[in-house]
């Protein structure tokens, strides 16, 4: 009898081995919050970082780090219509 | 002549508006952050109220963070939209204990951002309008010489990474920040600087390595 695997043990089992190498997990961490990926690759390096500790701690390791250029960022109000525009979408009074 | 970013009447107005509004100092940004947090985690319990004042908290933060990889108005605004429907759906995604809210919150604008970047590139490309994005601004450049030169300002996060920044070679950390800063490909940035694909790879495989060597000491 085939043994019942969860749904994070069936992607883990699906994972392709490169995702297991830590020199290519620190190349995929660090160049996903770059987002210097192509499309496909960053999509696949987003699915993965769900189940794939390792992976996610990477990419939260390089966000942490680079987020100071976001916090030094010149605000900018947005238009009214964009708050009004999410709240009829979600039903917000 | 190239055209610049700001090349016309309405970027410039942009640019006046921008000019005129002080990025958030350090001090506060702590108690934002604790603000955030809190708000993310009513957003979990399925309080939109809690949504709406994660908005006002957050929103002209993000947009600025869109404009900056956007250059334009409209289109940040769009991006803020999607990214807020986002940060909404996946709400449930954020765990307090690995991110800060305000990171989490931000890369889902950066990435959203980058998408728009590109989507609205290929989209010039088909219809063969004359559109050169590889042209940096003065404006950006130096912004890009001030977070690789700066040295001893800020927090300590900003400051270590300024500083390691600072210690690579100038072409690594320039085509680092125009990726991180302003959405470059790596296409773009070997549009660029005029140089192969693999190069740039090649600059950037290496800047990061020595730039984690750097901020891990």
């Amino acid at each position: 009898m085939s043994e019942q695997l969860t749904p994070q043990e069936l992607a883990k089992k699906s994972m392709p081995k490169r995702y297991e190498n830590p020199k290519i997990v620190e190349h995929l961490a660090s160049q996903y919050i770059l987002g210097t990926l192509t499309e496909k690759v960053h999509q696949g390096v987003e699915k993965q970082s769900v189940y794939n500790e390792a992976l996610a701690q990477r990419i939260h390791y390089w966000q942490a780090r680079f987020v100071s250029l976001d916090q030094q960022t010149t605000e900018l109000p947005p238009s009214e219509h964009v708050w009004q525009n999410i709240a009829e979408q979600l039903d917000i009074p | 002549m190239k055209p610049s970013f700001y090349s016309n009447d309405q970027n410039h107005r942009e640019k006046t508006l921008l000019s005129q509004q002080n990025a958030p100092v350090t001090d506060s940004i702590n108690q934002a952050e604790d603000k955030l947090a809190c708000l993310l985690y009513q957003c979990q319990q399925g309080d939109k109220q809690a949504f709406s004042q994660l908005y006002q908290q957050s929103a002209a933060r993000l947009n600025g963070i869109a404009y900056r990889i956007t250059r334009h108005v409209d289109s940040a605004n769009e991006v803020l939209q999607e990214a807020f429907m986002q940060i909404w759906q996946n709400r449930d995604s954020y765990q307090s204990g690995k991110s800060e809210a305000f990171t989490w919150l931000a890369s889902i604008v950066r990435y959203r951002a980058y998408d728009r970047v590109r989507y609205d590139q290929r989209r010039h490309q088909q219809e063969m309008v004359q559109f050169n994005e590889m042209d940096l601004t003065l404006e950006q450049l130096s912004e890009i010489n001030r977070n690789s030169q700066q040295i001893g300002l800020g927090d300590h996060s900003e400051q270590a990474l300024n500083n390691c920044l600072a210690k690579l070679e100038q072409k690594q950390s320039q085509s680092i920040l125009m990726a991180y800063l302003y959405g470059y490909s790596r296409d773009d940035i070997a549009h660029y600087f005029d140089t192969p694909i693999n190069t740039i790879k090649s600059w950037i495989r290496r800047g990061l390595g020595r730039l984690q060597l750097c901020l891990n000491n």
